[in-house]
């Protein structure tokens, strides 16, 4: 009878499990058993429980005991640690710049985690995140906006259950937005950031009170609380509770509380808080029927909801609100007039639209962010792999002996995983040490205040080990693979291994790193082109020396002020704006054009008064500017801009003297008007934005601010002098100036934040592939002196053997550039669709990176070269 | 105390090691003869899982030898107790004899 044995497979896979004596034992074990249910239950069922048995062996202490137990762990690990030490203390060189270049690697993935973490943190922290919104508005003539009428609130209130609560915000200014003067004893202020809030608003924004207490917060009309920061500006260290400050020098209100600063975490933000009442029953007490006012977005809104759910309902349900709750016949169709909800978490990162509480954060400089530092990081990882490899040469011999004595490969990849886990160790506490470093210049560039509070700080230490340990892994595997293959047969046989081990790799992550290098200088060239294109475009009226200073409304009269600053012999002339001034949103008014039907047409209307045109250096194609010849007239005198002209099909000289009605606010009647001059475009708002039509009208109306046209270099003495004749005319409200092309560079801050930090990113990349070069050029021409000096021997000129080691890294750079810029094109382009006005994408910025590029390379080469000419061969060959 | 811990089955595997002697007690018979003397049939996965755990707990050690053609010319290992697994044993027996004595009308002696 043939012999009955258990399947080939099964035992094969047992073979996979189990080794040496545990082996013998136990198959052992099974033979026997099997051998009794073979006599037993027959060949089926012996093979079924015998695969069961074999499958039972899947367990961790049997699999534990593979391994042998006669190696003393400690012992390993200190003998680890010490060929480590000696590794990195022998190439000092190539340790310092894998470290250096992985702790700027580690940093800036720290940082840009941290700057991430803090923008999505924002308003996060309110009692209820998820379910509290912001009500919107949109309106043809300004589109989306985030301020509503005042009596949305209550209403929308009592027209859905699931609204729990809401509070409404009003920003206390003058009318030009900036702030107002507040009085403590004897000292002025302006404050900027004055709010009027309902009372539910600390509940729902869950605002912890520093001082006072909260059930009596806001409950007088004429009482405050003021943030920590106000609290310390005002009061310094002192007690500000139950102190008067003087609001508007009309009203004296006391300090009932300090509140938390809430400017570093969220979209809101305040110094001074005052109750709603303040406004309806003491600032706004003259006003009547402003609670009933639908046609005024007086207000930002905001409704707490039952949960989450609510708020997709809220959103359903809101697009019907304007028919129930708008008197009737309030909205034309043509107005497509809306509200709708945001939530609240949503809007720093997402909202961007018209009447923002203030400027809100950038979703897409945080995706720049993020990837541009694991960037970074590649580019150090790959330094790390590329100069790691390259020495695989000098420990060859280390590896042949080692393994000859009886090192199993594991051991010798788990000692070369050792060696990159201590360095990326080193790595991450230099990181620190530079984040440390960077921490306040980062937040003052990127202009955030990002608290390193507790869970940052376990943040930072979960995702450095993170880091740590993936770096490891990445850039480690690749090393101890490589250099642990070695056949100890060829190596000590004394075998040069050939320099061709590992080249294509290596090229690849040097193509990689140029890639990342050349894109990365091209793409901050043609940002900061862009800026510089934005910054020095001929805008169409010229802001420099020109100064804004906020005027008291009403209190003075335009041509007193003016008259008195015009003494200043280094004033030069004098207007008064209200409307459309760089930065801000533009208001629409309505008008009737001559021979055109009588019908609204909106247009942007900038409220002006006299010497416009001079103040601004705007050109006049056609008629004049304003003066004071039209002071007191009945028919209002206007300036149109040329593409207003152009698109009513006049010619600018046509359009002199038309009229050009003024119609009354949603009425059907009109005020005269009358076309007196035509000027240039300019662009008052910023370039993110085409021309659109404008209308200059003159006023003689009190508000708005007074500008300047400044002579003479030391404008900042001007300015000085400007507020002592302010101080004789005007009591109680303080002087406050701006500089008006220092608001036009407002416009682009994110612009501007962009360039530096990529500026930055691109000197760090750069730096590190540098660094890597460096250590990888130096190693393979000391790889080459061999053959180097035989050609030389063989009579081969310097320029040939310089030609013979670039000739690799031009290809590599060749390869790189041509990705590079493609790459960079494309990304740059999608970024330049932003712009209404923008420079076009040229050959000369990626030329430039181009050749930047070649050249740090042929820097490096050369000076290589020139080393290794000068060898001697006949020292060089001599030393086998 | 020195921790004398057992599971259920690591105490049948000591008792069954004990009581076929140093001279038989090896994988197949230990686990041949739990399967008569209880009913449960052990993988042999579990059982040599359950001895790795009593010798690292030095209740048993083991010696090699044996090799019959039975299980292809391949040597047996053997088990025994030692003082700290019979110890252990003694110590289970007492605790379980003396709870069950104090359970009321199962007592057979010295109950009051």
């Amino acid at each position: 009878m043939k012999k009955q044995a258990p399947p080939n497979w099964i035992d094969w896979l047992l073979d996979r499990m189990l080794s040496g004596e545990q082996a013998e034992i136990i198959k052992g074990d099974l033979e026997e058993l099997y051998n009794y249910q073979l006599k037993k239950r027959g060949v089926r069922s012996a093979n079924w429980i015998y695969l069961f048995d074999v499958l039972s062996l899947l367990r961790v202490r049997i699999f534990g005991r593979n391994k042998s137990k006669t190696l003393n762990k400690m012992d390993l690990l200190i003998y680890n640690w010490k060929i480590t030490k000696r590794v990195l203390v022998r190439d000092k060189f190539t340790s310092l710049i894998n470290i250096l270049g992985l702790a700027i690697g580690f940093a800036s993935v720290l940082l840009a985690w941290l700057y991430i973490d803090n923008e999505s943190q924002y308003d996060k922290f309110i009692e209820d995140p998820t379910s509290t919104v912001r009500i919107c508005s949109h309106w043809s003539q300004i589109g989306k906006y985030a301020k509503t009428p005042f009596p949305v609130g209550p209403a929308l209130m009592d027209e859905h259950a699931y609204v729990n609560d809401f509070f409404r915000v009003v920003k206390i200014t003058t009318n030009d937005g900036s702030g107002i003067p507040v009085r403590i004893g004897e000292n002025k202020f302006m404050e900027g950031k004055m709010l009027s809030v309902d009372r539910s608003f600390l509940d729902i924004y869950n605002l912890k009170f520093l001082k006072g207490n909260q059930d009596e917060a806001l409950k007088d009309p004429l009482s405050l609380l003021l943030s920590e920061r106000a609290a310390k500006k005002y009061f310094g260290s002192e007690n500000p509770v139950g102190r008067i400050m003087n609001v508007e020098g009309k009203y004296d209100m006391i300090v009932t509380g300090v509140v938390e600063d809430i400017h570093h975490k969220s979209h809101l933000e305040f110094d001074v808080l005052s109750p709603m009442a303040f406004m309806i029953d003491v600032r706004w007490k003259q006003w009547d029927g402003f609670d009933n006012d639908w046609s005024s977005a007086l207000v930002w809104t905001y409704a707490q909801l039952k949960n989450k759910d609510a708020v997709a309902q809220l959103e359903n349900e809101i697009s019907s609100f304007v028919d129930s709750r708008y008197p009737e016949g309030f909205v034309d169709e043509e107005d497509n007039f809306y509200h709708f909800v945001q939530r609240v978490e949503d809007i720093h990162l997402q909202s961007n639209i018209g009447r923002e509480f203030k400027a809100n954060g950038n979703g897409t400089m945080l995706v720049v962010f993020g990837t541009v530092s694991i960037l970074i990081l590649l580019i150090a990882g790959i330094n790390f792999i590329n100069l790691t490899t390259a020495r695989s040469t000098i420990r060859a011999k280390e590896i042949g002996v080692k393994k000859v004595v009886g090192a199993g490969k594991s051991q010798l990849i788990k000692q070369f995983y050792f060696e990159v886990f201590i360095q990326n160790l080193l790595a991450v506490f230099v990181a620190f040490l530079i984040l440390f470093l960077i921490w306040k210049p980062f937040g003052q560039l990127m202009n955030v205040y990002i608290p390193l509070d507790q869970s940052r700080l376990v943040g930072i230490g979960l995702i450095s080990a993170f880091f740590c340990v993936l770096n490891t892994i990445i850039s480690g595997t690749y090393p101890a693979v490589f250099l642990t293959s070695f056949k100890p047969s060829t190596i000590l046989k004394g075998k040069l291994l050939s320099m061709g081990r590992g080249l294509s790799f290596r090229r690849i992550l040097v193509t990689a790193q140029f890639i990342a290098a050349i894109a990365f200088i091209a793409s901050a060239l043609i940002i900061s082109d862009q800026l510089d294109f934005i910054r020095n475009k001929d805008i169409g009226v010229n802001t420099t020396q020109l100064v804004e200073i906020n005027r008291p409304p009403q209190s003075i009269a335009n041509d007193v002020i003016i008259k008195a600053f015009k003494e200043n012999p280094n004033v030069i002339s004098a207007t008064a704006t209200a409307g459309s001034l760089p930065g801000k949103t533009s208001p629409t008014w309505s008008y009737h054009p001559q021979g055109f039907p009588k019908e609204r047409q909106s247009f942007n209307t900038i409220w002006t008064y006299e010497e416009f045109a001079s103040v601004f250096q705007a050109e006049l194609i056609a008629g004049e500017d304003f003066d004071r010849k039209y002071r007191g007239d009945s028919i209002n005198a206007m300036i149109l801009n040329e593409t207003l002209v152009r698109s009513l099909g006049w010619t600018p000289e046509e359009a002199i003297g038309r009229s050009f009605d003024e119609f009354e606010w949603r009425k059907q009647e009109t005020n005269p008007g009358r076309v007196v001059g035509v000027v240039r475009d300019f662009n008052f708002r910023s370039l993110h934005h085409e021309i659109d039509p404008v209308v200059i009208l003159y006023t003689d109306n009190d508000f708005g601010n007074i500008i300047l046209r400044l002579s003479g270099n030391d404008l900042l003495n001007t300015v000085k002098e400007l507020e002592k004749t302010w101080d004789q005319l005007v009591i109680d409200i303080p002087f406050t100036s701006r500089f008006m092309n220092e608001e036009i560079e407002r416009q682009y801050q994110k612009e501007t934040k962009l360039s530096t930090s990529m500026g930055y990113f691109t000197m760090l990349s750069l730096f590190i592939t540098i660094l890597g070069l460096i250590g990888l050029v130096s190693f393979m021409l000391t790889q080459k002196t061999k053959e180097i000096s035989i050609r030389k021997v063989l009579g081969a000129r310097i320029h040939q053997i310089v030609l013979l080691v670039s000739a690799d890294f031009i290809k590599i750079i060749a390869i790189a550039f041509i990705i590079a810029t493609t790459l960079s094109y494309y990304l740059m382009s999608q970024w330049l669709a932003d712009f209404s006005f923008r420079i076009s994408l040229g050959i000369f910025p990626f030329v430039v990176a181009g050749v930047l590029a070649f050249l740090i390379l042929a820097l490096l080469l050369g000076f290589k070269s020139v080393e290794l000419s000068r060898i001697n061969p006949a020292t060089t060959l001599k030393d086998e | 105390m020195k921790r004398t811990n057992l599971g259920e089955f690591e105490e049948f595997v000591l008792l069954v090691i004990g009581a076929l002697g140093d001279q038989e007690a090896y994988g197949v018979s230990i686990k041949n003869e739990i399967r008569n003397r209880t009913g449960r049939n052990p993988s042999v996965g579990a059982l040599h899982s359950a001895l790795y755990r009593l010798e690292d707990k030095k209740m048993v050690t083991s010696k090699i030898g044996g090799a019959t053609a039975e299980r292809g010319g391949r040597r047996k290992k053997y088990y025994s107790l030692t003082d700290a697994g019979k110890q252990a044993l003694v110590v289970a027996n007492e605790l379980r004899s003396e709870l069950f004595n104090m359970i009321p009308g199962l007592a057979i002696k010295g109950g009051k």
